[in-house]
C-alpha cells in the first residue's frame, strides 16, 4: 500500500519535473538572441529528459531495495532465532518465519505465541519500519539530485533530443531481452531437467525404447520402460490424420475463396471459418469425445470395422477441422499473393480458370503452400487437449488408426498430473518428452518459415 | 505463319511496309460498333465504334484513365475476369461477333492474344513458359512439334540468340527487356491473328524499348497489333493509325502521320503537343 | 505568353521557349524590312551614311537567324514537339531562311548605293524604285503581321497577292532612257531585289499558313487553294 503511495508520488514528482525542464528550457530559448539561436532540442525534450533523470534512478533503486529487503530482513531475523532459541533444520526456520512474519504483520497466527517468536516478530517490525523510512529518504534523496542535476544541465548546445532518443533504445533494449531471456530460460531448464531425467535413464532407452510403461516407485528409481517411440508413434498417427483431413479441405477452401467466391461471399465466409480456430480446444475435445468418437464407431460397427470412440482417427479427425481453417487462411493468403499479372497471362493466352489455377497459381503459390502446412503440423504435434480427451490414452506401439494411442503431449500431462515427486524420474521425463517436442516442432517451424520467407521473394 | 527468320535490314523495310500496308486492301479484321464498357455503376467507354484493319498497327493514345486499356481488353474479353465489368454493343472478329453466347472465350484469346505493361513471365522456365500456350491449346503432337515452336516463336521475337543456351533457365531471370520479348513470343507461340500489347514498353529503357519497336515493325508484317502506349513517339514510330481516346470517347482516328502533324480535332492537339490539363 | 491559339502547355518552360522563338522571328523579320527600306532609302538618296549603317546592321540579321535555329534545334531535341508546336518550329526554321535573305537583299542594295555615291552616279534614275518599294514593303509588313496574328485570313491574301509584280511589269514597260548602260543594269538589279523580297514576303505567309492550318499551300492553283482551306475568303 504504502509502496503505491510512493510511486505515485514518484510519478507526480515526475511530472513537476518535466514541466520545470520545458518552463527552463523555453524561457532560455527566448533568453538567446535571435541569432544564436534557441535551443538545441524542443522543450519537450528537456522536460522529459529532467523527468527521467529525476524518476529512472530513483525507480531503480526503489525497485532493487523492493527486492532486497525482505530476504536482509529475514536474514537478520533468522540469525536472531537461531542465537535464541538454538539451531534448526531448514524446515523449522520456514515454518518459523511464517509464523513470525504473519505475527509481525499483525495478521495473527493459530496457537499461542511464544516470547521467542514475539521478540522475533517486534524485531522485524521494527527493521521493517526503518527499511521503508530509509527507502523514502534514500528515493526522495536521489529523485532531488537527479532533478537538480539534469535542471542545471539544460543550456542552449545541450543535445536533450539525443539523450532522449538514447534512453528510449535502451528501454526498447531491454523490454525485448525479457523475452528473449525467458526463451533461453526455459530452455535452459528443461535442458537442466531432462539431463537430470537422463542420470535416471538412458538416452538410448528413451529415444530407442519402445514400450512406455513408468512404473510408479517410492524409492525414487526408475522403473518400467521409459521408450519414447510409442509415443512418438501415437502423435504422427494423430497428425497425420489430422493433416489428411485439413490440408485437403483447407487448401480447397483457400482456393475457393481466392479464385472463385465473390468478394461478398468472401467478407462474410472468411471470417466464419477463422472463428473456427478461436474455438477452445477443450470445446474441440469435448465434441470428439461425445459426438464424433461415438459416431465413427457406430459407423465402424455399420461397416463392419472395429473403431474405438477413443482413437487417433476420432483425435485425428477433430484435430484437422481445427487447423482447416489456420491452412485455409495462411493459404489464401499465398495464393491471392500471386501476382494479378500472372493470371492475366494465363487467361490471355486462352487457359480457364481452373486451368490458370492449376498450371500457374498453384505452382508459384506451392513452396508458400507446404510451409503454411508445416505450420500447421507442427501445431498438430503440439496439440494437447483434444488428445487428451479423444485419443485413448493407449501408449503402445502400431499403427492402426482405429485404436487408441496415445501422444507425447498427452503423456506429458499424465506424468506431471497427480501425486508426484517432482524430483523423481516419472516426472522429469516430462522435461525431456518436452524437450523432444520442442526440438520437433521448432524444426518444423524453422523449415516453414524459410520456406515461407523465401516464397515471398521471388515477386520482388 | 512461316516466316520465321527475320530479316536483315528492316529499318528499311519497315518504312516500306508501312507505306505499302496503308495502301494494302484495308480488310477489316475487328470491328466495333457502339461498345459501352462499365465497372459496376461508372462507365468508362461511352459508345465507341472504330474499325481495325488486317495487318496494321493501330496505337491507343490518350489521358490516364480515359479507357484505352478497358477497350483494348474489350477485344479479347479480358474484361470478363473482372469482377463487376459489363460490355455492352457489338464487337466482330473476322464477322463473327465475339460476345456471342456460343463463341468460346478460349478460342478467342489464343485468336487475340494479348502482352501486358509490366513483362509477366510465369516463374517456370523460358522453354515453360513459351511452351505453355501451345500445350494449352494442344497445338504440338510431339515433343520436337512442341521444340520447334519454342524455337520459333523465339526466334520471331528476335530472342531466340539471346537464350537458346539457357532454355531450362527460369523466365524471370531474364533482363526486363528479354521478358517482354518472351512475353511477346509466349503470346505469338499459339499462332494468333492480333496482339494486343498495353503499354508493353513502359517498364523498358530505351535500347529495350527499341528493341521491341522493332519486333512490333517486324511483326505487323503477320499480325494486326493493337498498341495502348503513353508515348507519343512510339506511337508516332511503329503504328500506322493512330486513335485517341478522351475520357472514354473516341475522339479521332486518322493516320498515324496525320494525326502528329495535323490533328483534326483540338482535344487531340492538345494532348499530343502537351497542352492538356 | 498565351499568344498561341492552342493555348498553353502543361510546361510552361516549353511556352517561353516557343515564345522565344515566335519573338526572335518578328524581330528578325522587322529588322529586315527596316533593312530593306534603309537600303532603298540609300539608294535613292545617295545616302552614304544610311547604306553603311544597313551593312553593319546586316550581322544583326544573321545573328537572329542563328539564334532562331538554335532555338529551334533545342525545342526539337528537347520536347519532340508534335502538330502545332512542331508546324511552327518547321515553319519557323524556314521562314528564318526566307528573312534571311531579305536581309541579303537589302545588303545588296545598300552596297550598290555605296558604290553609287563613291562613283558620283547620279540618283536620279533610282527614284523609281520607289514605286517597287512601297507595295513590297507593304506586302512584308502584312506577311509579319500575319505570323504576328496568327492570322490565316490576312496570310491567304498576302500569298495571292501579285501586285508588285504589275508594279514591276508597268515599270519595265516604260523604262526610261538611260545613258549609263552600267548604271542601267544596276537599275534592273536593284528592282529584281525588291521583287525577291516581295517573292520571300509570300513565301513566309505560306510558312504561316503551314503553322496555323497545317495545311501546304505552295504551287497551288486559285482553286485548290479556296478547297483546301474552306471558310477562307481568297480574293
Ligand atoms: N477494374 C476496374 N474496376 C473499376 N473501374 C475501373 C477498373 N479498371 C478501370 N476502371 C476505370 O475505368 C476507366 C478507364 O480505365 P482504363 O484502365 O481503361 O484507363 P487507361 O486509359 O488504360 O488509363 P492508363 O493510361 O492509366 O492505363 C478509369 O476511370 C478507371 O478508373
Ligand atoms: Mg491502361
Amino acid at each position: 500500500m504504502t509502496n503505491w503511495m510512493l510511486v505515485a508520488v514518484l510519478l507526480g514528482v515526475m511530472a513537476v519535473a518535466y514541466h520545470l525542464g520545458l518552463t527552463r528550457s523555453r524561457v532560455m530559448a527566448r533568453a538567446g538572441n535571435a541569432r544564436r539561436a534557441a535551443m538545441h532540442s524542443r522543450p519537450g525534450y528537456y522536460g522529459a529528459l529532467v523527468a527521467l533523470w529525476c524518476g529512472l534512478p530513483a525507480f531503480l533503486v526503489f525497485a532493487v531495495w523492493n527486492i532486497a529487503e525482505p530476504s536482509l530482513i529475514r536474514n537478520a531475523v533468522v540469525t536472531m532465532l537461531s542465537s535464541e532459541a538454538g539451531t534448526m533444520t531448514s524446515q523449522q526456520v520456514g515454518i518459523a518465519m511464517q509464523r513470525i512474519e504473519s505475527i509481525a504483520s499483525g495478521f495473527g497466527v493459530a496457537g499461542d505465541v511464544t516470547p521467542v517468536e514475539a521478540a522475533a516478530a517486534a524485531e522485524m517490525a521494527r527493521l521493517q519500519a526503518i527499511g521503508f523510512y530509509t527507502k523514502i529518504a534514500l528515493v526522495m534523496a536521489i529523485v532531488l539530485g537527479g532533478l537538480v542535476f539534469a535542471y542545471r544541465r539544460i543550456k542552449p548546445d545541450f543535445r536533450a533530443r539525443n539523450h532522449v532518443e538514447q534512453i528510449v533504445r535502451i528501454a526498447m533494449f531491454l523490454a525485448s531481452g525479457v523475452a528473449i531471456l525467458t526463451t533461453v530460460g526455459i530452455v535452459l531448464s528443461m535442458v537442466s531437467e531432462t539431463l537430470r531425467f537422463f542420470s535416471f535413464v538412458s538416452p538410448l532407452d528413451f529415444f530407442f525404447g519402445t514400450v512406455w510403461d513408468p512404473r510408479f516407485s517410492t524409492t525414487g528409481a526408475a522403473g518400467g520402460g521409459y521408450g519414447i517411440l510409442p509415443l512418438l508413434s501415437g502423435t504422427l498417427l494423430v497428425s497425420v490424420v489430422a493433416m489428411t483431413v485439413a490440408v485437403p479441405v483447407g487448401l480447397m477452401t483457400a482456393i475457393f475463396l481466392a479464385e472463385y467466391a465473390t468478394p461478398r461471399f468472401r467478407s462474410i465466409a472468411k471470417p466464419v471459418i477463422e472463428v473456427l480456430a478461436g474455438i477452445p480446444t477443450i470445446v474441440y475435445g469435448v465434441f470428439a469425445l461425445i459426438v464424433v468418437g461415438p459416431f465413427f464407431s457406430s459407423v465402424g460397427a455399420a461397416i463392419g470395422l472395429e473403431i474405438r470412440a477413443t482413437s487417433a482417427l476420432t483425435a485425428g479427425f477433430v484435430m484437422g477441422i481445427m487447423l482447416i481453417p489456420f491452412i485455409s487462411s495462411l493459404s489464401d493468403d499465398i495464393i491471392t499473393q500471386v501476382p494479378r499479372s500472372l493470371r492475366d497471362a494465363s487467361m490471355g493466352l486462352g487457359a480457364t480458370r481452373s486451368e490458370t489455377i492449376r498450371r500457374v497459381v498453384l505452382p508459384a503459390a506451392l513452396p508458400g503452400v507446404v510451409g503454411a502446412v508445416l505450420l500447421a503440423a507442427s501445431r498438430a504435434i503440439g496439440e494437447t487437449m483434444i488428445v487428451v480427451l479423444a485419443a485413448g490414452n493407449s501408449p503402445v506401439l502400431q499403427g492402426n488408426p482405429f485404436e487408441a494411442v496415445s501422444t507425447v503431449t498427452v503423456t506429458i500431462v499424465n506424468q506431471l498430473t497427480g501425486d508426484q515427486d517432482f524430483a523423481s524420474p516419472q516426472s522429469l521425463v516430462a522435461f525431456a518428452l518436452g524437450l523432444t517436442l520442442f526440438v520437433i516442432t521448432l524444426g518444423l517451424n524453422v523449415v516453414a518459415l524459410y520456406i515461407v520467407r523465401k516464397y515471398r521473394e521471388q515477386y520482388d | 505463319m512461316n516466316m520465321a527468320n527475320s530479316q536483315p535490314g528492316s529499318m528499311m523495310t519497315n518504312t516500306l511496309g508501312k507505306a505499302a500496308s496503308q495502301q494494302m486492301s484495308r480488310e477489316v479484321t475487328v470491328s466495333a460498333q457502339d461498345v459501352k464498357v462499365y465497372y459496376g455503376d461508372t462507365q468508362a467507354i461511352k459508345g465507341i465504334n472504330l474499325d481495325i484493319y488486317r495487318n496494321e498497327v493501330i496505337a491507343f493514345i490518350g489521358p490516364s484513365g480515359c479507357g484505352k486499356s478497358t477497350f483494348l481488353r474489350v477485344l479479347n474479353r479480358m474484361n470478363d475476369t473482372i469482377d463487376g465489368c459489363r460490355v455492352e454493343g457489338k464487337v466482330t472478329l473476322d464477322g463473327e461477333d465475339i460476345y456471342d453466347k456460343s463463341l468460346d472465350v478460349v478460342l478467342l484469346r489464343a485468336r487475340v492474344g494479348m502482352v501486358f505493361q509490366k513483362p509477366n513471365p510465369f516463374p517456370k522456365s523460358i522453354f515453360e513458359n513459351i511452351a505453355y500456350g501451345p500445350r494449352l491449346h494442344g497445338l504440338a503432337s510431339s515433343k520436337t512439334d512442341l521444340e520447334g515452336i519454342v524455337e520459333s516463336s523465339l526466334k520471331r521475337a528476335g530472342l531466340w540468340n539471346e537464350v537458346k543456351d539457357r532454355l531450362d533457365q527460369p523466365g524471370t531471370g531474364l533482363s526486363g527487356g528479354q521478358q517482354q520479348r518472351l512475353c511477346i513470343a509466349r503470346t505469338i507461340a499459339v499462332s494468333p491473328e492480333m496482339i494486343l500489347m498495353d503499354e508493353p514498353c513502359s517498364a523498358l529503357d530505351p535500347i529495350a524499348t527499341a528493341k521491341v519497336e522493332e519486333l512490333i515493325s517486324e511483326l505487323s508484317r503477320e499480325y494486326t497489333i493493337a498498341i495502348v502506349t503513353h508515348s507519343m513517339q512510339q506511337a508516332a514510330r511503329v503504328s500506322h493509325r493512330t486513335a485517341y481516346f478522351h475520357l472514354g470517347d473516341l475522339i479521332e482516328v486518322n493516320a498515324t502521320d496525320k494525326v502528329f502533324t495535323q490533328p483534326e480535332h483540338e482535344l487531340t492537339e492538345a494532348y499530343i503537343t502537351g497542352r492538356f490539363g | 505568353m498565351g499568344r498561341f491559339p492552342q493555348g498553353r502547355h502543361s510546361s510552361a518552360q516549353f511556352d517561353d521557349e516557343l515564345n522565344s522563338i515566335h519573338s526572335h522571328l518578328l524581330e528578325m523579320g522587322r529588322l529586315a524590312m527596316q533593312q530593306v527600306q534603309r537600303a532603298t532609302t540609300a539608294l535613292t538618296t545617295g545616302d552614304l551614311t544610311l547604306a553603311s549603317r544597313v551593312l553593319f546592321d546586316e550581322a544583326q540579321v544573321d545573328r537572329l537567324e542563328k539564334i532562331i535555329d538554335e532555338e529551334c534545334a533545342l525545342v526539337l531535341a528537347r520536347r519532340q514537339p508534335a502538330a502545332g508546336d512542331l508546324r511552327m518550329l518547321i515553319a519557323a526554321s524556314k521562314g528564318v531562311a526566307d528573312l534571311e535573305r531579305v536581309g541579303d537583299e537589302a545588303a545588296k542594295l545598300a552596297s550598290m548605293a555605296e558604290d553609287n555615291v563613291r562613283s558620283g552616279t547620279s540618283v536620279a534614275p533610282y527614284t523609281m524604285l520607289h514605286q517597287l518599294s512601297v507595295p513590297v514593303l507593304a506586302l512584308l509588313e502584312r506577311s509579319l503581321e500575319a505570323l504576328s496574328r496568327f492570322d490565316l485570313q490576312l496570310a491567304v491574301e498576302v500569298t495571292v497577292d501579285r501586285r508588285y509584280r504589275d508594279v514591276l511589269g508597268e515599270l519595265l514597260a516604260k523604262w526610261p532612257k538611260v545613258a549609263d548602260r552600267g548604271a542601267m543594269i544596276d537599275l534592273i538589279w536593284a528592282l529584281r531585289s525588291l521583287e525577291r523580297v516581295g517573292d520571300h514576303a509570300r513565301n513566309l505567309s505560306e510558312q504561316a499558313i503551314f503553322c496555323i492550318s497545317g495545311k501546304d499551300i505552295r504551287h497551288l492553283s486559285r482553286d485548290q487553294l479556296m478547297d483546301l482551306l474552306p471558310g477562307v475568303s481568297v480574293p
